[in-house]
C-alpha cells in the first residue's frame, strides 16, 4: 500500500514538468526506482542544490548562480547596447549566435492582460533605472514576434520616448507567431543585423 | 477555360467511412442515399481538402471514425494539364499531417492555392436569418481564402482585441498600455474595413446578376455593408472615435468600435430580407450569394472552384434547378447530395451511399 502511494507521488511530480505526459512520467518513475540508491541521492541533491544556488541577477534579471551574472560583470562586453528579452532562455539563444556583445535585460514575461500580466508584473522598472544610470545608446527589443511580444515592444517604445535613446526591434526573418528560442542561429544573427527603429 | 477538378479521392477512418476509393466525373456527381448514411460526411471530406476546416466542427476528434485512431484523405486534383496530390491526416492525440505532392506544408492555407470549394449546406440559411456573428464569420473565412493580407490582419486584430477587452475588464490601470493597444486596433481596423467593403461590393454585384436570373428578373438583390469604422479611415480619425467612446467603454468594459461590430444586410427590392423576406426568398438569396462566391474565386484565382450542394438542390423549385444546371453546365465540377432521386440531366455520375460504403451506379 505505502509503496503504491509513494510511486503515485513520484509519477505526479514528473508530470508537473513541461512536455511530460502520464506515460513518460511513469516510465521515468520506474527508471528511477531501478537506479542504485546512491545515484538517486545524487540526482535529488543536484535538483535541490541547483535550486538553492539559483539567483536572479540584480542588474539584468537573468537567472544566474552569482550576482551580478557573468554577462553583467564581464568588462569586455559593451555598455552601449541593452537587449531586452522575455525569458532567460532567450539570452541563451542570442548568446549562441556569438554575434551580440552588449548587455541584456530579462523582463521575465510579456504583457498579456488576458493572462493578468500588466507592465507592473514585468521587470520594467529596473530597466528604466538602469537606463538612467548606465546611459546606453541603444535598446534592442527582442521580444517574441507574437501579439504579446509586439504589445510589449510597443509599450517599451512608448515609455522610452522621454529618454531620447535609440529603440530598435528584431523583426527580420523571425517566424511570425513563433518563439525566439526556436529561431535558428542564422535567422537570429540576421535579425540582429536588420533590427529596425520603433 | 480551365477549371478545377477533383479526379479521385481516398478516405480512411473519416466519420462513418472505414475506407473508400472513388473517382469522379468532371461535371455533376450525384450522391444519393437515405438519411444518416454518409452523404454530408463525404462532402465534408472533400471540403476539408481545401484548407483543413469543416463547417460542422473545429474538433479533430469528431472527424475520426469512432473505432479508429486517425483519418486520412488523399485527393488527386487537376488544374488544366497539371496534376497535384493533396493529403491530409489527423490523429486522436491532435497531431495533423498535410502534404502537397508528398511534401509537408506548414500553412494549411497553402491548400487553397491548389484546391478550392464552395460549400452550400442547409444551415447556410442562417446567413440571412441569424445574427451578425455568423455573417462576420462568413466574411472572415471567405476573404481569408483569397487574400493573405486580410487573413493576417484579421488574425492579428482578433488577438489584440482580446487583449484590449481583457485590459478593460481587468484592474490593471495603465494608460500607456491602453493607448498602445488602442493604436494597434485603430491601425488594423481601417484596412480591414476597406477590404471588407471591396469584397462585399464585388460580391453584391455578382450576386445581383445571379439573383436576377434566378428570379426571372423580378428581384434586385444587393448586399449592404454596415461598418463600424469607415473603410480605409485614417488612424487619427479612428482614434478620435475611440476618444468619443471612452465613457461607454468604461461602462461596458469592452471595445465597442471596430470591425468586430460589423454586419451586412441582404436587401431585395429595397427591403431587408432578414426581417421581411419569405423563406423561399431567403433561400434564393443564399444560393445567389454562393454562386457569387464561386464567380469571385474564379476572378481572383483564375479557376472555378468546386461546388458542393448538400441537400439543397432538391429544395429548389423546377425553374431554379434548371437555371442552376444551365449555369453550371460543363464548367464547374459539382457534387449534389440528396435523399430523393433528382433529375440533373444526362451527363451525371451517380453514387449510392449506404452505411459508409459508396458504390457507383452504372
Ligand atoms: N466520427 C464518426 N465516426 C463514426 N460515425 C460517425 C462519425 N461522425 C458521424 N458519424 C455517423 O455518420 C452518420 C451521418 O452521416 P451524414 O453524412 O451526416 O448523413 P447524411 O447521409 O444524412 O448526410 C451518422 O450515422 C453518424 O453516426
Ligand atoms: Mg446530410
Ligand atoms: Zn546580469
Amino acid at each position: 500500500m505505502r509503496y503504491y502511494d509513494s510511486l503515485a507521488r513520484l509519477i505526479a511530480q514528473f508530470q508537473k514538468l513541461p512536455g511530460i505526459g502520464s506515460k513518460t512520467a511513469q516510465r521515468l518513475a520506474f527508471y528511477i526506482l531501478k537506479m542504485p540508491e546512491p545515484e538517486v541521492r545524487e540526482f535529488a541533491a543536484a535538483l535541490v542544490e541547483a535550486r538553492a544556488k539559483l539567483l536572479t541577477c540584480s542588474v539584468c534579471g537573468n537567472m544566474t548562480d552569482s550576482d551580478p551574472c557573468h554577462i553583467c560583470s564581464d568588462p569586455r562586453r559593451e555598455r552601449k547596447y541593452i537587449c531586452v528579452v522575455q525569458e532567460p532562455r532567450d539570452v541563451l539563444a542570442l548568446e549562441r549566435t556569438n554575434e551580440y556583445r552588449g548587455q541584456y535585460h530579462v523582463l521575465n514575461g510579456a504583457i498579456s492582460p488576458l493572462d493578468g500580466i500588466g507592465p507592473d508584473e514585468l521587470n520594467i522598472k529596473s530597466l528604466l533605472a538602469r537606463i538612467r544610470q548606465e546611459k546606453p545608446e541603444e535598446i534592442i527589443v527582442a521580444t517574441n514576434p507574437n501579439v504579446q511580444g509586439e504589445a510589449t515592444a510597443m509599450y517599451l517604445a512608448q515609455i522610452l520616448k522621454p529618454f531620447d535613446i535609440r529603440v530598435t526591434r528584431l523583426a527580420l526573418g523571425l517566424p511570425v507567431g513563433g518563439d525566439l528560442e526556436y529561431a535558428d542561429e542564422m535567422t537570429l544573427a540576421r535579425a540582429l543585423e536588420g533590427r529596425k527603429k520603433i | 477555360m480551365s477549371n478545377l477538378l477533383l479526379n479521385t479521392i481516398k478516405i480512411k477512418g473519416w466519420r462513418n467511412y472505414a475506407g473508400e476509393n472513388l473517382n469522379f466525373g468532371p461535371g455533376i456527381n450525384l450522391l444519393l442515399g437515405n438519411n444518416g448514411q454518409g452523404k454530408t460526411n463525404l462532402l465534408e471530406a472533400i471540403y476539408f481538402l481545401s484548407g483543413g476546416q469543416s463547417p460542422r466542427t473545429n474538433k479533430l476528434e469528431e472527424l475520426i471514425k469512432f473505432d479508429e485512431n486517425y483519418f486520412y484523405i488523399r485527393g488527386e486534383v487537376a488544374v488544366g494539364q497539371e496534376l497535384k496530390v493533396l493529403e491530409m491526416g489527423g490523429a486522436r492525440d491532435g497531431r495533423r499531417m498535410h502534404k502537397i505532392q508528398g511534401v509537408a506544408v506548414h500553412r494549411l492555407s497553402d491548400f487553397s492555392d491548389y484546391f478550392c470549394a464552395v460549400f452550400f449546406l442547409p444551415e447556410d440559411l442562417n446567413l440571412v436569418k441569424s445574427g451578425p456573428a455568423i455573417r462576420r464569420r462568413f466574411l472572415d473565412q471567405e476573404l481569408s481564402k483569397i487574400n493573405n493580407k486580410y487573413r493576417n490582419s484579421i488574425e492579428k486584430y482578433k488577438k489584440f482585441l482580446q487583449q484590449r477587452n481583457a485590459l478593460l475588464k481587468s484592474n490593471i490601470e495603465d494608460k500607456i498600455l491602453m493607448q498602445v493597444l488602442t493604436n494597434k486596433i485603430a491601425e488594423l481596423a481601417g484596412p480591414i474595413s476597406k477590404l471588407r467593403e471591396d469584397y462585399i461590393e464585388k460580391l453584391s454585384l455578382l450576386a445581383r446578376l445571379r439573383h436576377r436570373k434566378i428570379s426571372g428578373g423580378r428581384e434586385e438583390l444587393s448586399l449592404a455593408y454596415k461598418h463600424s469604422v469607415p473603410p480605409g479611415a485614417a488612424v487619427e480619425d479612428i482614434l478620435a472615435m475611440f476618444d468619443d467612446a471612452k465613457e461607454a467603454e468604461r461602462k461596458y468594459r469592452t471595445t465597442i468600435i471596430g470591425p468586430h461590430r460589423d454586419d451586412f444586410a441582404f436587401i431585395v427590392n429595397g427591403m431587408e430580407l432578414r426581417t421581411f423576406g419569405s423563406q423561399g426568398q431567403q433561400r434564393t438569396a443564399v444560393l445567389s450569394l454562393k454562386l457569387a462566391e464561386l464567380e469571385l474565386i474564379k476572378a481572383e484565382t483564375g479557376e472555378y472552384p468546386l461546388l458542393l450542394l448538400d441537400d439543397v438542390f432538391s429544395e429548389l423549385d423546377e425553374q431554379r434547378r434548371e437555371m442552376l444546371l444551365h449555369y453550371l453546365s460543363g464548367r464547374i465540377q459539382t457534387f449534389i447530395s440528396s435523399s430523393e432521386p433528382v433529375d440533373a440531366g444526362n451527363e451525371v455520375r451517380t453514387f449510392w451511399i449506404e452505411a459508409g460504403t459508396i458504390k457507383e451506379r452504372v
